[in-house]
């Protein structure tokens, strides 16, 4: 087990590596010039050549991938171009925010989704379940945007129980993490109820039925434990995707998280800022499916044996 | 669950209730830097405003008053500034204010390692660059007699060089040993998270009186929709209406009551390419700015918040009216393409940057020019490439504006007609008068012949039309009723907020 997690993390390098070269060659190659977002509007044209010079950008771009290149071995990501703050300090501020979020929206979808998911499969085709599985396609369907609105219109303006935006407090969670959870209490709710009928059809459900179990024990301890596998999945998607591009949500609530960062920086060519959001992000990425990986192992024993034989 | 459920009703029945000693203010971007000589934004200048002094500040319009600097006396021939300071001032680690400080924080804009773009600032001070070039340790032309005057002396008389003293560039900074920048102004700052707020503190002991209420909160919420909710639901108290609800608001008694408007001094335009056909000819450039219905966009999509423009410089700047103006007139439009020899369809681009309120515009302005037989394609970009392509001279025609660092005619011609500058970073004009006459306004120091000059100047360009000159915008605010003695000053970083209060007896609508 531990070599395949030494493995995996060692095949993570050359991902790294593939995803810094990319990303600086295509942020260098595209058009648009960091200096310009950096004068303002009243300069001269000297201070943009002595400017350049500073942050080496009158090199070759070669020249300048090494140098960059050999500062992120350093562990050393610069400062932004623009406003002069170490992009390290920024980024983990702002990523601990977008974690919370992330958390706490995750946390709120698997309880609920979970939940409403088994109520609606045992509830199989009847009104309950025809309900639930309705809302659930709303869910799923409605744009962050609009649900993010009409949740501030209602809580904030109409019943004023709920600020519209922030962070300075535990009632400033409950909206952004109800709007960023939805699409996946929906999703969840639907995979649950999926994956519950088909389960609760099984033989061995049949057999401990027969064997006098009651409802409650089935569930906890055959239907949950065989659901785990696909929530493990959606949770590892989700989470990837909620850590690196809940940018509408976090824009909306004034959050001040990484992805909100990582479009401003594009907008202004930061590039320092970009490469190394776009690396801290691929890590993030490539770490949770390793852990999700690492999770299957541990939840099914069949997934255990194929990883190490492999 | 059930203990539970009651809790989370109790405390969603709690209503959240903002503070009486705190002022909630919103932007929709982080400020670029808190470092003085870095803040190109308006944003940063703000917030920098309510850190630092500059040796004088601007009034509640565009009048220069005292700031650390309590008195000041400008030579006969205009070259020396002597600035006495007041010794009442303390950086906000108890260190007084004195004049090497002084020097200190103006030497950070222009020392040879730099990377601030405002070194154009003292680039008429005696020896300035001569030290920006390496070649001097210091600038001749800072003087420090004594811990509480500074001398200035300048290469030559230069009329608004102390309105740049009152820019947020110049602010008046302490570095610590930790790199820290330490300001003497009436807030301090204590918190901040970048894309999401900044909190500060009253300077207790600050030396033009401390502030009425304790703290300012400044949320950073790029979208319009909550921003809105923040203010209806009282944690904003100052808040620049969103243009799709301005109407709305104003029929509203309780909205319309608390409706305060900010005249800016800015400049909206369409540049048109003066290098290359069509709009190298005289006649056509006259010909769209004739066929722009100035006042029906104003009406439609700015409603109502602008002025129509009778040339680049805001009417609060220019003391007399101009001899040109072109009002709306297809005929003479139609007329002056004639007399150019234009006898087929006219196509060219038209370049915006990426903003729905500036696609109604360009979309609008697409229409009206169709009448004269110009077809326009509009090309959208992000704001760099646009700016870039601009520079490139890539565009035959661009929407765009341009905002005051100070309140100077001068700001509104030399930056942007002086044909070196022109040439290399907007729209190709070149006129040899212009270049005499703003060389003139620059080094002049008689105030009648330089508004002679500068009247002069803007004519000729009006009567060149490099642009289409469009309009000058007001900006309506909304304040909470609980806010007391809080009016727009006309320069953006003008506001301290010293003497703003909230009453405790009015409540939120």
């Amino acid at each position: 087990m531990i070599t395949y997690i030494i493995n995996r993390t060692l095949k993570t390098c050359p991902i790294m590596l593939g995803v810094i070269s990319v990303s600086f060659l295509l942020f260098h190659i595209a058009p648009g010039d960091p200096v310009i977002s950096m004068v303002g509007e009243n300069y001269k044209e000297e201070t943009l050549q002595q400017i350049r010079k500073e942050l080496n950008l009158d090199k070759t771009i070669v020249e300048q991938y090494f140098l960059y290149v050999t500062r992120i071995l350093k562990l050393d990501f610069g400062q932004s171009y623009i406003t002069g703050q170490k992009i390290i300090t920024v980024i983990s501020q702002k990523f601990f925010f977008t974690f919370v979020l992330a958390f706490f929206s995750m946390m709120f979808a698997i309880v609920f989704g979970v939940f409403f998911g088994i109520i609606s499969g045992l509830n199989y085709k009847n009104k309950i379940d025809r309900l639930i599985v309705f809302l659930s396609i709303i869910g799923i369907s409605s744009p962050v945007f609009s649900v993010a609105l009409f949740f501030i219109f209602i809580f904030s303006i109409q019943l004023k129980v709920l600020p519209p935006s922030g962070y300075q407090g535990i009632q400033y969670f409950i909206l952004p993490c109800i709007v960023l959870g939805i699409r996946s209490l929906s999703l969840f709710i639907r995979i649950t109820r999926d994956s519950f009928v088909e389960i609760i059809n099984e033989d061995y459900i049949r057999t401990a039925k027969s064997k006098g179990l009651k409802d409650h024990t089935i569930i906890n301890k055959h239907v949950l434990k065989n659901l785990l596998i696909p929530i493990i999945t959606i949770v590892g998607i989700d989470f990837s995707s909620y850590l690196t591009g809940a940018v509408l949500t976090e824009s909306i609530f004034g959050w001040p998280g990484i992805g909100r960062y990582l479009v401003d920086s594009i907008l202004q060519r930061d590039f320092p800022a970009i490469q190394a959001t776009v690396l801290f992000m691929s890590l993030v990425f490539v770490m949770i499916n390793l852990f999700v990986d690492i999770l299957y192992c541990f939840v099914n024993p069949k997934i255990r044996e194929i990883l190490i034989e492999k | 669950m059930k203990k539970f459920l009651i809790s989370l009703i109790i405390f969603l029945g709690c209503k959240i209730q903002p503070s009486n000693d705190q002022l909630n203010l919103v932007l929709p971007g982080d400020p670029r830097s808190l470092d003085p000589i870095l803040a190109t934004d308006v944003r940063s200048g703000q917030i920098c405003t309510l850190l630092y002094d500059n040796l004088v500040h601007y009034g509640d319009s565009v009048e220069i008053i005292p700031g650390i600097a309590k008195k000041w006396n400008i030579s006969n021939n205009g070259k020396k500034y002597t600035f006495i300071l007041n010794t009442k001032v303390y950086f906000n680690n108890g260190k007084k204010v004195k004049s090497e400080d002084v020097i200190k924080s103006f030497l950070r804009i222009i020392e040879p390692s730099s990377r601030s773009p405002f070194s154009w600032i003292f680039e008429n001070v005696v020896g300035a660059i001569d030290y920006k070039q390496g070649n001097e340790k210091n600038i001749k032309g800072f003087v420090a007699p004594n811990d509480s005057t500074i001398v200035i002396n300048l290469i030559r008389p230069q009329n608004s060089f102390i309105n740049f003293l009152a820019m947020p560039p110049t602010s008046i900074v302490l570095i610590s040993e930790g790199e820290k920048i330490i300001g003497s102004g009436p807030w301090v700052l204590t918190e901040r998270i970048y894309d999401g707020h900044l909190l500060f503190h009253k300077n207790e002991n600050y030396f033009n009186g401390e502030p009425l209420l304790s703290k300012i909160q400044i949320s950073i919420i790029p979208e319009t929709f909550p921003r809105i909710a923040k203010y209806i639901s009282g944690f904003l108290d100052i808040m620049e209406i969103p243009k799709n609800e301005y109407l709305d608001w104003k029929k509203k008694k309780k909205f319309n009551e608390h409706i305060y408007y900010q005249n800016e001094l800015n400049t909206y335009y369409i540049g048109l390419n003066c290098e290359r056909y069509p709009f190298d000819n005289k006649k056509i450039r006259q010909a769209v700015n004739y066929a722009i219905n100035k006042t029906e966009i104003i009406e439609k999509i700015l409603n109502g918040n602008a002025i129509e423009s009778k040339g680049p410089i805001p009417p609060k700047l220019i003391s007399t009216k101009t001899n040109h103006v072109y009002n709306y007139d297809i005929e003479k439009a139609n007329q002056l393409l004639k007399e150019a020899n234009v006898k087929q369809e006219i196509e060219v681009e038209l370049w915006q940057s990426k903003s729905q309120k500036n696609s109604l515009i360009t979309e609008i302005i697409q229409s009206q020019l169709e009448q004269i037989n110009i077809s326009v394609k509009i090309v959208k970009r992000d704001w760099n490439n646009f700016t870039q392509a601009i520079r490139n001279g890539e565009t035959d025609m661009y929407y765009r504006s341009w905002h005051a660092d100070y309140p100077d005619a001068e700001n509104f011609i030399e930056p942007l007609f002086f044909s070196n500058i022109s040439k290399s970073r907007w729209n190709r004009y070149e006129n040899k008068n212009i270049d005499k006459l703003i060389n003139r306004i620059k080094n002049g120091d008689d105030t009648v012949i330089r508004n002679k000059n500068i009247l002069e100047a803007n004519n000729i360009i009006v009567d060149d039309a490099p642009w289409i000159f469009l309009w000058h915008t007001q900006t309506p605010f909304i304040v909470n009723p609980k806010l007391k003695d809080w009016k727009p000053k006309v320069m953006y970083n003008a506001e301290k907020y010293l003497k703003v209060k909230k009453n405790d007896h009015v409540y939120n609508q």
